[in-house]
């Protein structure tokens, strides 16, 4: 019911700001002004006529009077409360409706049917006491006010018209009047301290109730920071592991293009070991070749010398140019066939390699570097010595194995090479009293790149050539070693079904 | 007649020594050694001798090394390689530090061998 009143219009937009407690007041207060308007009005009406029936017109006028002046304070209140100014209005209609009512009683209130008619005003007044004093000091001088004029009524009655009333009962009323009024302020005052402690423990409650709502929005606003935190925190951690993924996909390229480049290193390398072994190879032939063609060249230079002069005619001086120069045209033929053996480009394993032979190719081609440091012994005990295989690689495996042999030996070396067959094998041994290999080296000498000589002197891929050579051709590989004694090579391989 | 230059030929082979012999007793005294020590004993044995031609790839001692040796006693007279190999920078060294005056390579061409010793 409130809200719908308060929600009309003009009252509506008066009271809207102000507070529930001060609106209930505003409320009640302006139906009672407008009650009060009315049984005013009614008692100012009724005032009229009854004076215009009675004979003394006179008497009745401070009451008609009064009345309407009450009236009159009653529309100017209406107006305040309309305009929304509780407070003024409040006031005018306490204030000036007591001041009336006592005015009309001290003035001219002598008939006791005119105090009856402010009954009215009375009652209005008294309702509206607890909605317009909000202050114990407004009680008290509500009670001092009243007192007063209670006084004043005594002493006017008393004095002036003591004809009207016994002395003893004046007294008695007086006091109960007093009494009546003092017990009326002091119940307003009770009714007041309670409302009063009532709000403040409301207000108590209430400013309780807005710690913990305050608390719980701090701990609300903190949630919020945290889990904005934790969000800020996951969302970096997300672009981390982002980042990090990225960072592992480019590692991965990189990888990737590291293993290609590796394999094309590798690719590289294995044509360098190739290039390599064919440098030494060509050095080794040329020096090979150039012998054998002095002997051929100074043999000419001799003969020539000796048709020149045929005087100087020597049978066995001929005979030994002719065979310098037939001696040098086999060591010629020689090396050119094993340096063929090198240069061969047959990838395919079917070929029938005669592992002597390659041998002692590989013996010839080397012989000037194993002139002046070692000595060969060969015990070729095999019978069956022809494998299936590739005579380009096996050249390979044996040119390796023979020049790691005359690498380890610094001079005064041996190296045996002997063959046998042993069941359905061709065992072949390379034995060397080179400087040998270190125990915890041995495993690793096969390793792709793994040297033991000083850099740009080995790859490290000539005995892992070698190793992958015999291994694709079903054979296997051994070394043994001793430090400072020594080392074993043993090959053994599938002897060829074709063999001889 | 005017002596002829006296000479001292290294090379471990035998074919060798023969042919050169052959190729150059007309114009050189020619004494042999078989290897580089060999060659310091007979340097010792025959001080008369001006000239020294030496093989390089030899057992004991290289070419080179037995002519930086020989040099080193024997400052005043010439040493030669001859050799089947190219010329590497070791030997390119020895002749810029004058160790050896020439270096001649096999198949040797005769005439070149004769005027520059006997120049």
């Amino acid at each position: 019911m409130d809200s719908i009143l308060f929600q009309n219009k003009k009252v509506l937009k008066v009271y809207g700001n102000t507070d529930a407690i001060t609106l209930k007041r505003a409320h009640f207060s302006f139906y009672l002004i407008i009650f009060g308007f009315f049984a005013s009005a009614a008692a100012l009406i009724s005032t009229i006529f009854q004076s215009y029936s009675l004979p003394n017109f006179d008497i009745q006028l401070p009451i008609i009077l009064s009345i309407l002046l009450i009236n009159v304070v009653f529309i100017i209140t209406l107006f305040y409360f309309l305009k929304g100014n509780l407070l003024i209005a409040g006031n005018l209609v306490f204030y000036g409706c007591t001041s009336i009512l006592w005015g009309t009683i001290l003035i001219g209130g002598t008939v006791p049917l005119s105090r009856l008619n402010t009954y009215f005003f009375i009652l209005i007044s008294l309702t509206l006491l607890p909605l317009i004093i909000e202050t114990k000091k407004k009680i008290f001088l509500f009670w001092f006010f009243n007192i007063v004029m209670l006084c004043l009524l005594y002493v006017k009655i008393y004095f002036f018209e003591s004809d009207l009333m016994d002395p003893v009962l004046l007294y008695d009323t007086f006091i109960d009047a007093f009494l009546s009024m003092t017990f009326g302020s002091l119940a307003m005052y009770a009714v007041y301290t309670l409302n009063e402690m009532a709000l403040d423990s409301s207000a108590k409650e209430i400013a309780k109730r807005e710690e913990i709502a305050e608390e719980l929005r701090f701990h609300k606003s903190n949630l919020e920071v945290l889990i904005e935190e934790q969000t800020i925190d996951l969302k970096n951690a997300f672009s981390d592991i982002k980042k990090g993924n990225n960072e592992l996909r480019l590692k991965n390229i990189e990888l990737e293009n590291t293993l290609i480049n590796l394999k094309n290193t590798q690719a590289r390398l294995v044509q360098s070991d190739k290039m390599a072994s064919l440098g030494v190879l060509t050095a080794g032939v040329a020096h090979e070749i150039n012998n054998p063609l002095n002997y051929i060249n100074g043999a000419y230079l001799g003969l020539e010398d000796y048709f020149k002069n045929k005087d100087n005619q020597n049978e066995a001086e001929i005979e030994f140019l002719l065979e310098s120069i037939k001696t040098g045209l086999e060591k010629t033929k020689n090396i050119v066939d094993g340096l063929n053996q090198f240069s061969r480009t047959n990838v395919d394993n079917n070929e029938t390699c005669d592992i002597h032979s390659i041998l002692n190719n590989c013996i010839a081609i080397l012989n000037t570097q194993i002139k002046y440091k070692a000595e060969i012994t060969k015990e070729f005990k095999a019978n069956h010595f022809n494998v299936t295989g590739n005579n380009g690689r096996f050249h390979q495996v044996f040119h390796n194995i023979l020049t790691n042999a005359l690498d380890a030996i610094s001079e005064n070396g041996e190296i045996k090479i002997t063959t046998q067959n042993k069941g359905e094998q061709l065992v072949i041994k390379i034995t060397d009293n080179g400087h040998g290999i270190k125990k915890e080296q041995i495993d690793k000498i096969t390793d792709p790149f793994f040297t033991t000589k000083p850099p740009g002197k080995g790859t490290g891929l000539g005995l892992s050539i070698s190793y992958s050579i015999i291994n694709d051709l079903k054979g296997t590989i051994q070394f043994k070693s001793k430090e400072f004694q020594g080392t074993t090579v043993t090959i053994k391989l599938p002897i060829s079904i074709v063999s001889s | 007649m005017k002596e002829k230059v006296k000479v001292l030929y290294i090379d471990d082979e035998t074919l060798n020594r023969r042919i050169f012999e052959f190729n150059f007793r007309d114009y050189f005294d020619i004494r042999f050694a078989e290897d580089g020590i060999d060659g310091l004993d007979k340097l010792k044995e025959f001080s008369d001798v001006t000239h020294i031609i030496s093989d390089y790839r030899m057992p004991k001692m290289s070419g080179l090394e037995f002519i930086n040796e020989a040099k080193s006693l024997y400052p005043d007279k010439l040493f030669y390689l001859l050799s089947g190999f190219d010329i590497t920078a070791e030997i390119r060294e020895a002749i810029d530090n004058k160790t050896i005056s020439k270096y001649f390579q096999k198949p040797y061409n005769r005439e070149d061998i004769k005027s520059t010793i006997l120049s």
